[in-house]
């Protein structure tokens, strides 16, 4: 077969753009009959709560125009309230579940001390300790202790499994060229770990999305994205409510790509891919 | 690193921080000519704990979490709502009409018994309050403080804020035309339901065929039909129904099925947006409810609905962390609410402009 030119020099993969193209078709395929039955379902309901597509999507847009005299602020204002929270968590269990978690790979006596309490605490759910967040933690930071709760453990999970998943023969050689405990957790462990923070990070924001939701539907300073969607709902506005989930929807794509492509990269950069 | 990434790297940043100054520069300019008093959303069941671990300088809710923060020493009061709109209407009994209910005269005789029921009830508790000692009155503490999990001193003290009446008044219906207007001032409504002006919603939304009805009303032998009632959860305004569905009291059935009606209720509500929202999903008839979510859902959601009677008047304060006392003490500080839709809400913004203070959701 002859190759195609621009092959040669990398620029086209028919194989893979026909692939690319079947999927985009069928990506598109589904978004519109999705949207189709949507419409078609409001207009037989005829209920506010369900609204047809078009009426949240002027609700999307006319959010983020006007402010809201309630609130104070428009939907810009509460995707600021909403990433400042959901930064200040994520860094935080980022903070804490990356030593942690190699701690406990790494070290079997730290792993016996530790295991217990983050098998006891892992099982509940983060959005539970909200109402109790907000009165120790106050406003603020009540609900940026559930999103720290949301990531923390999946992380940890992730990177405590990344440490014990070392292949044996990679430590063995290491140690027979003389590297010590520090150089073999510096040069061996936690370069095989990473693949898998990244992993822990993506789960872990996913996660961290919808208990922000939650977190600001019980209390929250500045409003925030949550915030909005339960204040809708409230008010009986549901086309607004509807528009606040995309936006979730939307930063959670956002966010989750932005970790994937950098997940992507460093695992090709290290030949995982 | 090699280059793409440090540039796609650069390229992701200057986005956020561009993304983080423009929703900055876009946030409109505080107003600076106002004196400021801040609101968050906290529940009233929770209001006294948030009170008590600094979370809030502030609360304004309804009773008994009221007087269950103002017995033990937590909260001073700053002002009770009948201080500042006397007679005020509060919870109310909302239908449903549907397609299913009330569509015959069987089902409207349902209705004004459970309205008649309620009206029993709500004159016992009147009566018994009144005589303030006795066994009705032991019994009336008693079931106050089994249905809210509060401790029967304060359900005590929560009743002596409570007006309870049922008359939809042309007083009652002004103050709903107030409501909505307040709402329309604050953007949460966009239209009046197709009415010309908020005295006409007002007029609109309420039916006091039921009302007038009930005095001919007599026990009957017989279950005529059932009824799905909705109520909030531990909400003493609503205390006509608990009085009601009390067997010991009524001869070892309840009130309602003196009255020849089955009454059934799923878990109670938390609040009376969600009574609305159990409306449209068809959980229920008929409902205990504030009027302020009667009317936001009735316009907003068209939920087709109707106010019946009236449950109770009065009976919510805007309270201060001790010693706060007055609303200039909150100035500056944050005061929780049950959230915009409720009356309590509407109290504490009216309250605050009255004062000449501008109230503001905390952050923003």
């Amino acid at each position: 077969m002859k190759d195609n030119p621009l092959r040669i020099f990398g620029l086209f993969n028919r194989e893979r753009f026909l692939a690319n193209m079947n999927q985009t078709i069928f990506g598109i395929a589904a978004i519109v009959t999705f949207i189709a039955a949507w419409w078609g379902f409001s207009i037989y309901l005829n209920l506010a709560y369900v609204p047809s597509p078009d009426r949240v999507v002027w609700a999307f847009f006319t959010s983020f125009e006007k402010t809201e005299i309630s609130l104070g602020t428009n939907m810009w204002g509460n995707i600021l309230a909403s990433l400042q929270r959901f930064g200040i968590g994520f860094v935080f269990a980022l903070a804490l579940a990356l030593p942690v978690g190699l701690i406990m790979g790494f070290i079997k006596t730290a792993d016996s001390f530790f295991k217990p309490l983050v098998e006891l605490f892992r099982p509940i759910p983060p959005v539970a300790w909200v109402p109790i967040f907000l009165l120790i933690f106050g406003i603020f930071w009540g609900p940026v202790m559930v999103i720290f709760l949301g990531v923390f453990f999946p992380l940890l999970s992730n990177v405590i499994f990344g440490v014990k998943s070392v292949d044996q023969p990679l430590i063995d050689a290491a140690r027979t060229m003389g590297a010590n405990r520090i150089t073999l957790f510096k040069k061996v462990i936690f370069p095989y770990t990473i693949p898998f923070i990244m992993t822990g990070i993506t789960i872990g924001l996913g996660i961290g999305w919808m208990c922000i939701v939650a977190a600001e539907m019980i209390g929250a300073v500045g409003g925030g994205v949550g915030f909005y969607i339960f204040y809708s709902e409230s008010i009986g506005r549901y086309e607004f409510m509807y528009a606040g989930m995309a936006v979730i929807a939307i930063l959670g794509i956002g966010t989750v790509g932005v970790s994937h492509y950098v997940e992507n990269k460093l695992n090709r950069r290290m030949g995982v891919k | 690193m090699n280059k793409k990434t440090t540039i796609a790297a650069i390229i992701v940043v200057a986005i956020v921080v561009i993304a983080a100054v423009a929703v900055v520069l876009m946030q409109p300019a505080a107003s600076t000519n106002k004196k400021i008093i801040y609101w968050t959303q906290i529940a009233p069941v929770q209001q006294k704990a948030a009170l008590l671990a600094g979370t809030v300088d502030g609360a304004v809710g309804w009773e008994p979490y009221c007087s269950d923060a103002l017995n033990d020493g937590t909260g001073s009061v700053v002002v009770w709502s009948d201080q500042v709109w006397p007679e005020h209407p509060c919870c109310v009994i909302a239908v449903r009409y549907s397609d299913a209910f009330p569509n015959n005269p069987a089902d409207n005789q349902l209705v004004a018994r459970v309205v008649k029921a309620n009206m029993v009830a709500t004159n016992w508790i009147v009566q018994t309050i009144n005589a303030g000692s006795g066994t009705n009155y032991t019994s009336l503490i008693q079931m106050g403080a089994q249905f809210s999990g509060i401790q029967a001193s304060v359900v005590q003290s929560a009743l002596g804020h409570i007006e309870y009446s049922n008359q939809l008044t042309p007083a009652v219906k002004a103050a709903f035309a107030n409501f909505t207007g307040m709402f329309a001032d604050l953007g949460q409504i966009s239209n009046l339901a197709g009415y010309p002006n908020t005295t006409a919603f007002a007029n609109a939304i309420t039916n006091t065929s039921y009302l007038a009805m009930a005095p001919d009303i007599q026990p009957s032998a017989t279950i005529l039909g059932s009824v799905h009632l909705g109520y909030l959860n531990g909400d003493l305004h609503q205390f006509a129904r608990v009085v009601a569905m009390n067997t010991s009291l009524w001869g070892g059935k309840t009130l309602f099925q003196d009255y020849g009606v089955n009454v059934t209720s799923p878990a109670p509500y938390a609040n009376g947006g969600a009574v609305m929202d159990g409306f449209a999903a068809g959980s229920i008839d008929m409902g205990y409810l504030g009027c302020p979510p009667a009317i936001l859902k009735r316009i907003n959601a068209n939920i087709q609905i109707q106010i019946v009677s009236l449950v109770n008047s009065e009976g919510s304060a805007i309270i201060g962390k001790t010693p706060i006392n007055s609303l200039s003490q909150l100035e500056g500080k944050i005061v929780a609410t049950p959230g915009p839709a409720s009356i309590q809400h509407l109290l504490l913004l009216y309250y605050c402009n009255l004062n000449g203070y501008q109230l503001k959701l905390k952050g923003t």
